[in-house]
């Protein structure tokens, strides 16, 4: 009962912290947003009937209304904020829809692939660490380069490069846009190395530490094989640190998914983003950066959970 | 190599000759460190004196020349302007490295004030610049240069600028950690028991301690930053033409991938083989401080 | 860090990459990217309007029912209903215009069978079609037609027709239902290009019960009485179209009297060239917008090829007359002859745009000046002759010239995400190159299309930022002209006008044109504006805007209507 409350505890204050992380974002995102032209109403016209013409009085009072742009920014930022308590993102100046609306038609693709892509990630990184670290051999040694250039490669260079060898010259998949699995592969293998990459030199020098302990070599003398001394004693501590950087990671996917999204043709937020960015449509860009920073808030409390669960040192607290 | 000392009658280390530690030094280093170095000299002159290694001018229209493959005449073919794309990449040096070290330098700068003010502000300070932190880390880096570069335009500086605030974050939590276990640490704790004041004691023991690990940080992060300004730029965001920047020259080069790849695959090499050598040089001098080098493989 | 960079290993590992991704990529493309400037096929000469070259149709030529169109279009637009061009490709599929527009400016009945101008030419009665119905099932009356005008031109930002504003909102006086199919436009003044204008994309009639719902359901699934309608917009991926089985308004040059043959089209977005073409080549899609001018000649190997030529006003360079350098005329002219731009065109685009010398009128439309085309043709000692007689005789350590101590810096912004290729990008390019052997720094500057319509009067926002600008304004008429040159539009200075130019006589010939009805004087006074600009060379002449599509042989009747270029699906079919 106490150790359930403690936890209740632990959550409630992590997501507090999580609320005000979230509450100053869209702050920060307003305020960038505020800092931009002062006449909205005359571009968002304009920008629609793709002419300069300056719209009649009457058009510009209808635009100042609906979006409340005539309102102090002090008042606009009152009800920003109240719309976002309720789950409210505003109205998107284009779209006539409402922004979570847009995002929410688009934004299951952006978050499958994300999370796709961080899965093999850790397959890709702890594969190859449980089978080289510590050793010194050929593969070992491909295994460290490996990791060192993918960590230092462009998504969407990497990506063009996979799309025109694999896509338009073999043909193993197809090359716009599609759904399902094969639509995936390309994108999350772009998306993969990347992290896969960082991530791997941090198991590994996690990892290459580990075995030194004496614990390990305690288990050996026991006569554990060494495979089974990787795989069930060493990986576990090193991990650790491979976990807190997934939650840095879902920020750094999001990035890349703006620019995988686009090479791959993909559905996604990140192409409604730059869109958005583009014409100046303020809501659906703040409502994009808002819900992207509360994934973000989400990832990294369920990776400070799972820490708890799969560091042993603190399970007994 | 000790040796009495007369005047005080302790044993005293002496050091041996200037040019025995320089050789003792030289053989420390691996020779793949030596390659790495070589790399980043040669795009480092690249990017200050590039009319050194241009092959012919990196600007010169030459309509008769377009798309040509590799070869003697063109060794990294020409574009679809008939522009020598050696030469433009060595052009675009200046330009990516000046966003790079730029974007890095102000990323840590500000990574610095805030976990300067983290580190050594109190349990308050603390507590409200770390949550400062989690919010820069909450903004997706190509999120925030979006968005910054729409306001104030796309440009070097803004690119510098956005590139720089958007990865400060992960760098001011690592200097605050330093700061952190620098200032709990067991030396700071005596000088503090010797009667120190608190600002020598900044000056002289945490800081220079907690710092030491930046130079390993700049190099890594000049390599990040350079990718992060060529996604800005394929984005479009980036410098206008005939800037050979090389995100731009990559955001160029795709249109044509499928009949001249070598204008999308030579820049993107350029950037990795950057990003790399940096690296590489970064976890070394990181290895060094931290008296971790291993110097059994060449 | 433990792990010490295992240095030698890394380099090696690092060339093995490098060399697997240069021989892969390598070993795939085609390198037909040399291609010279197309004579590919037949593209005719530059008074057509479509063309159709590359591959035939092939299979029978009997229609069968059946099948559905894959489209690859390029750009999402953020409504299904609304006055941007990119929007129009995809309205027309789903609603209709009161008439059609045919070839060389003439209008064909559409949802109007029959109309009368009165003599004042203030008045026109359109009948309308009986027996139609919007696919929400209501009927087409002279009043659903009425409601249509009249939300143009309110203020109510959902509905309001900035394109209809433009073209007519000076002249517009009302539309009434005199009877239940009959319909009377009236103007204020007589305006010879009402029909042309009625017969435009952005003048399609929507069910009035539809737009009733509001602005949302509007943008998002418009109602009209098309050959096909709106099923699912899928944003981001595509719009699903279905046919419309009760269709009976085919207009009067429609190629078959019919529903359409095909089921259906998916309408997708695929904002990459490359990707997008590479989609027509791996059976996945039917019909590809915008074939990269890389892949020009080689579409024409295995693909029809439609394109079409709009007219109007051509993408064309416009300069500032009011401030800067070229303030002067002789700066103008210099920086004409500075540049080759028929070879530029041909070079950047590689054959898929053809040039378009008069920055006036673009060559497909009527009435246009064919002795214009080659003004200003490339003549830089010409050049250098000019700029020495402004005085600007001075150079700077990098070649340019100055005066005074400043510099011959001429600042050309092109709009991020506006439709600029690489292929516009590589033309300014050229001419950059060229101007600066006479003497001109031209800078190019991207921005984004918020900022290029923000801060102050559309255009002029930029203002005292900018020397010269790329755009357009298409039409099929000459009265196009009018949007540009007019000097005010609803009483307010016509900030279409980037050049800042005015005089009474450029501002009389406008309205002489407008207003006449006498097809020699509409030539006369067509010709006089377009030799106007080009003699004073506000507008230099770059290409046509086109459309072009590269259709499989297999799909039939595909083709571009004479009003911006969008295609017509109604009349296609699958050859077996």
């Amino acid at each position: 009962m106490r150790r359930a409350l403690q936890q209740a505890g632990w959550l409630a204050k992590r997501l507090i912290g999580g609320i005000a992380v979230v509450w100053a974002t869209a702050t920060i995102v307003f305020l960038l947003q505020a800092l931009t032209e002062t006449n909205r109403a005359k571009s968002i016209i304009q920008q629609q009937s793709g002419s300069a013409l300056t719209p009649s009085k009457g058009t510009l009072d209808a635009v100042n209304r609906k979006f409340g742009l005539t309102e102090s920014v002090f008042h606009q930022y009152i009800s920003y904020i109240g719309g976002l308590a309720h789950g409210n993102l505003g109205v998107s100046y284009f779209q006539h829809d409402a922004v979570t609306s847009v995002i929410s038609q688009q934004i299951g693709p952006t978050l499958v692939l994300l999370f796709v892509a961080l899965a093999l990630a850790w397959i890709i990184a702890v594969t190859l660490t449980v089978l080289a670290a510590g050793r010194d051999n050929v593969f070992s040694r491909f295994a460290t380069g490996f990791q060192l250039v993918a960590a230092s490669l462009p998504t969407y260079w990497v990506g063009t490069i996979l799309l025109v060898v694999f896509a338009l010259d073999l043909g193993w998949f197809q090359v716009e846009g599609a759904s399902g699995i094969s639509g995936l592969v390309l994108p999350a293998i772009t998306l993969a190395l990347p992290v896969a990459g960082f991530m791997g030199q941090v198991i590994e020098d996690e990892f290459v530490s580990v075995l030194r302990q004496p614990f390990i070599t305690s288990a050996r003398s026991r006569g554990m094989g060494d495979l089974g001394v990787r795989t069930r004693h060493a990986l576990r501590h090193a991990i650790l640190p491979a976990l807190t950087l997934s939650g840095w990671a879902v920020g750094y996917l999001f990035s890349g998914a703006v620019l995988v999204e686009s090479v791959f043709a993909r559905p996604g937020i990140g192409s409604i983003l730059v869109n958005a960015v583009n014409e100046g449509d303020v809501p659906v860009v703040s409502g994009i950066v808002v819900v992207s920073a509360a994934i973000y808030v989400l990832a990294n409390i369920a990776v400070d959970a799972a820490y708890v669960v799969v560091d042993p040192r603190l399970k007994s607290r | 190599m000790s040796a009495l000392n007369p005047s005080f009658g302790e044993f005293v280390e002496e050091r041996p000759a200037l040019s025995r530690r320089a050789a003792a030094f030289a053989r420390s280093v691996p020779f793949g460190i030596w390659i790495a170095s070589l790399v980043v000299a040669l795009f480092l002159i690249a990017a200050i004196f590039p009319q050194l290694l241009e092959t012919t001018n990196p600007y010169n229209i030459n309509l008769a020349a377009r798309f040509s493959a590799p070869s003697a005449a063109h060794l990294l073919g020409t574009d679809q302007l008939g522009r020598d794309v050696f030469s433009r990449i060595v052009a675009g040096t200046g330009e990516s490295l000046s966003i790079g070290f730029g974007a890095t330098g102000i990323a840590l700068a500000l990574a610095l004030a805030l976990g300067l003010l983290a580190g050594l502000g109190g349990k308050v300070g603390d507590a409200i610049v770390s949550r400062l932190i989690d919010v820069l880390f909450a903004f997706p880096v190509l999120f925030l240069a979006l968005m910054v570069v729409t306001v104030y335009g796309a440009s070097v500086t803004t690119t510098m600028f956005a590139v720089g605030i958007g990865t400060s974050a992960g760098y001011a939590r690592m200097i605050r950690g330093q700061l952190v276990a620098v200032r709990d640490a067991g030396y700071v704790e005596a000088a503090r028991a010797i009667g120190h004041r608190k600002t020598k004691i900044v000056w002289q023991h945490i800081l220079p301690n907690a710092l030491r690990p930046l130079i390993a940080l700049f190099t890594l992060g000049v390599g990040n930053a350079v990718i992060w300004a060529s996604g800005i730029s394929f984005l479009g965001l980036g410098v206008a033409p005939p800037s050979p920047e090389w995100g731009a020259q990559l955001a160029a080069g795709r249109d044509y991938t499928t009949a001249a790849w070598w204008l999308e695959v030579m820049p993107g090499l350029a950037i990795v083989l950057l990003a790399v050598s940096v690296t590489v040089i970064g976890r070394h001098i990181q290895a060094r401080l931290e008296g971790t080098v291993r110097t059994t493989l060449l | 860090m433990k792990n010490v960079a295992r240095n030698r290993w890394k380099a090696v590992s690092l060339l093995l990459v490098a060399g697997a991704a240069a021989l892969t990529v390598a070993g795939c493309g085609s390198s037909s990217a040399g291609a010279s400037s197309a004579n590919a096929a037949s593209v005719s000469a530059s008074t057509a309007l479509q063309t159709t070259s590359g591959v035939p149709a092939s299979g029978s030529n009997t229609p069968t029912r059946g099948g559905t169109i894959n489209v690859a279009w390029e750009q999402e637009p953020p409504c299904l209903y609304g006055e941007w061009v990119q929007i129009g490709y995809l309205s027309q599929q789903y609603l209709e215009e009161l008439v059609a527009s045919g070839p060389k400016g003439s209008v064909v009945p559409w949802l109007a069978t029959s109309w009368k101008v009165s003599n004042s030419g203030k008045t026109y009665t359109f009948q309308i079609r009986p027996n139609v119905k919007f696919t929400d099932g209501t009927p087409l009356t002279a009043q659903a037609v009425v409601d249509n005008f009249n939300s143009w031109f309110t203020s109510n930002p959902a509905t309001y027709n900035g394109y209809a504003e433009s073209e007519i909102g000076d002249v517009y006086k009302n539309a009434v239902a005199t009877g239940p199919l009959t319909v009377q436009v009236n103007l204020n003044q007589p305006y010879y290009y009402l029909l042309s204008v009625l017969s435009q994309y952005a003048m399609g009639i929507q069910s009035p019960k539809a737009m009733s719902r509001g602005a949302t359901a509007e943008c998002q699934d418009p109602v009209g009485t098309g050959p096909f309608t709106v099923v699912k917009w899928n944003h981001g991926v595509d719009v699903i179209l279905k046919r419309n089985p009760n269709y009976n308004s085919w207009p009067a040059d429609a190629v078959h009297k019919g529903p359409a043959y095909v089921n259906g089209i998916v309408w997708k977005f695929i904002a990459d060239d490359t990707t997008r073409y590479a989609s027509l080549e791996s059976g996945e899609n039917d019909v590809v917008y915008n074939v990269p001018a890389v892949d020009w000649a080689s579409a024409h190997q295995s693909y029809q090829v439609l394109q079409y030529n709009t007219g109007g006003n051509p993408y064309r360079l416009q300069l500032a007359t009011q401030w800067g350098p070229f303030t002067s005329l002789q700066v103008r002219q210099a920086f004409a002859y500075g540049m080759n731009r028929p070879q530029a065109v041909a070079a950047a685009y590689l054959g898929s745009r053809e040039y378009n010398g008069n920055g006036a009128l673009g060559a497909s439309t009527p009435t246009y000046d064919a002795a214009l085309a080659n003004n200003y043709a490339y003549n830089p000692a010409e050049a250098n002759k000019l700029l020495n007689e402004a005085g600007w005789t001075g150079r700077n350590a990098q070649g340019y010239r100055t005066k005074d101590g400043k510099e011959l810096t001429i600042v050309l912004p092109y709009g991020l995400d506006m439709n600029v290729t690489q292929d516009d990008l590589s033309f300014f390019q050229i001419i950059q190159q060229e101007e600066k052997r006479v003497g001109f720094n031209l800078v190019l500057q991207s921005v984004p299309p918020a900022t290029f319509f923000s801060s102050g009067a559309g255009w002029p926002g930029i203002k005292d930022k900018f020397n010269v600008l790329p755009w357009y304004w298409v039409g099929r008429t000459p009265d196009a002209m009018h949007v540009v040159w007019a000097p005010t539009i609803q009483g307010q200075p016509n900030v279409n006008n980037v050049t800042g130019y005015q005089t009474p006589q450029l501002a009389s010939l406008i309205t002489d044109l407008d207003s006449t009805s006498s097809a020699t004087l509409r030539q006369k006074y067509s010709y006089e504006i377009q030799n106007l600009v080009v003699k004073n060379a506000l507008a230099l002449g770059i290409s046509p805007l086109e459309v072009n599509l590269a259709v499989t042989p297999k799909l039939h009747d595909v083709w571009l209507r004479d009003d911006v270029g969008e295609p017509v699906f109604s009349d296609a079919y699958f050859s077996k």
